[in-house]
C-alpha cells in the first residue's frame, strides 16, 4: 500500500513539474494548432478523425522548433528541472502528451458541446 | 537512502574540435568537507561540474560513488544537485514554490527575511538576492553532494560572509564542491583545494603558496 501511495505521489510529482515545464511554451503550440484547426475550416467528428494525422505532425514540428530554440538559445533552463531528476527527453514527451491531451480533449468537448 | 561517503572524478576527457579542454582529472570529494577547484576563466571548471553531474557528456568520463559508476547523477533520487553560473529559477516562480519543488528547507533563523521574500518571484529579486536564494535553494536540498558553481557572484560582502557561514553549517551533512574566484572566501571554508590548469588537476598542499606559484594570484 505503502510503495503505491509513494508511486502515486511520485507520479504526481512528474505531471506537476511537466506542468510547470510545458507552461512555458503552452500558447505557441496551441496558437499552432486552434490556427491549425480554424485554417482547415474547423473540422468536427469524422471530418477530424480524417485529419488526425495530419493534426499530429502539425504538433510534432510546433514541437521540434520548440525544442531547436530551447536548446540553442536556452539550454540552461533545463537545469531547474534536472535538478529535480528529470531528462530533458522525459519533460519533452510528458510535455507533448499533455498538449496532445489538452488540444485533442479541447476538440472532442467543443463536438460533445455541438452536438448536445 | 543509501549514504555515498566519497565520490571521485577521473578519466575525464572533454574536447571540442581539436581543442582539448580536460584531459587528466582527478578529483575525490569526501563527505562532510568543502572541496574547492579554482581556476582561470574559460579553463574547464564549469563544464567539469555539469560532467560530474551528468548533464555534459564528454568524450570519456569516469565519476564514482564510494566506487560505483553512475552515468546520470542527476537522475539519481536525493544524491546531487548543482547551482550553476546563471539564474537557474523561471522567473515566474515564487520563491517559496521553488523551495517546495525542491524539498528545501529554511530554518529559522530567516524568520522576517523569508517572511519578506517568500511570496517573490524571482524575476522580481534582485540580482544579489535571486543568486542568495538560489544557492541557498540547492545548499539546503535534502542530498548528499552539492556542486556550486561561483555562488559568490553578485553578492554584497555582508551576504558573502553569511553565505560562507550556511555553507560551512551544511558540510557536516553533505559534501560540497565549489568553484568561484573570489579565491580568499573560498580558501577560508574548503578543506581541500584543487587547482585545473590546461585540462588537469592538482591538489594544493599549501593553496595560498601554490596559487602564486601557478600564476593565479599576484605575488
Amino acid at each position: 500500500m505503502s510503495d503505491c501511495l509513494l508511486a502515486c505521489r511520485k507520479f504526481n510529482f512528474m505531471l506537476s513539474a511537466v506542468w510547470l515545464f510545458y507552461r512555458q511554451f503552452w500558447f505557441f503550440t496551441h496558437a499552432v494548432s486552434w490556427g491549425g484547426w480554424l485554417m482547415a475550416q474547423v473540422p468536427l467528428g469524422d471530418a477530424l478523425w480524417m485529419l488526425f494525422g495530419s493534426f499530429f505532425w502539425l504538433k510534432l514540428v510546433s514541437f521540434g522548433v520548440i525544442w531547436y530554440f530551447m536548446h540553442t538559445f536556452s539550454r540552461q533552463n533545463y537545469l531547474f528541472y534536472q535538478n529535480m531528476g528529470y531528462a530533458v527527453t522525459h519533460l519533452f514527451v510528458g510535455a507533448f502528451g499533455l498538449d496532445m491531451l489538452l488540444f485533442f480533449g479541447g476538440l472532442a468537448l467543443i463536438n460533445w458541446l455541438i452536438h448536445l | 537512502m543509501k549514504f555515498f561517503k566519497s565520490l571521485e572524478a577521473d578519466s575525464i576527457e572533454l574536447a571540442y574540435g581539436e581543442r582539448k579542454i580536460l584531459q587528466s582529472i582527478y578529483l575525490q570529494i569526501p563527505l562532510g568537507e568543502v572541496t574547492a577547484i579554482l581556476g582561470r576563466n574559460g579553463c574547464g571548471k564549469s563544464s567539469l561540474l555539469q560532467i560530474i553531474f551528468g548533464t555534459l557528456k564528454p568524450v570519456f568520463k569516469s565519476v564514482r560513488w564510494d566506487g560505483r559508476f553512475v552515468e546520470f547523477p542527476y537522475r539519481e533520487h536525493h544524491l546531487v544537485r548543482y547551482l550553476p553560473q546563471h539564474p537557474l529559477t523561471p522567473p515566474a516562480l515564487r520563491v517559496k514554490d521553488a523551495f517546495k519543488w525542491y524539498d528545501s528547507a529554511v530554518d529559522d533563523s530567516f524568520g522576517e527575511r523569508w517572511e519578506g521574500v517568500k511570496n517573490k518571484r524571482f524575476g522580481a529579486l534582485s540580482g544579489g538576492e535571486r543568486r542568495f536564494w538560489e544557492t541557498l535553494l540547492i545548499l539546503f536540498s535534502p542530498v548528499q553532494y552539492v556542486l556550486l558553481d561561483e555562488p559568490f557572484s553578485h553578492l554584497s560582502p555582508i551576504y558573502v560572509e553569511e553565505l560562507k557561514w550556511l555553507i560551512t553549517s551544511q558540510k557536516a551533512q553533505k559534501g560540497i564542491l565549489i568553484t568561484d574566484h573570489l579565491y580568499r572566501e573560498v580558501l577560508e571554508i574548503s578543506d581541500q583545494t584543487y587547482f585545473l590548469q590546461n585540462g588537469r588537476t592538482y591538489l594544493l598542499p599549501d593553496p595560498l603558496r601554490d596559487l602564486m606559484d601557478r600564476g593565479y594570484i599576484p605575488e
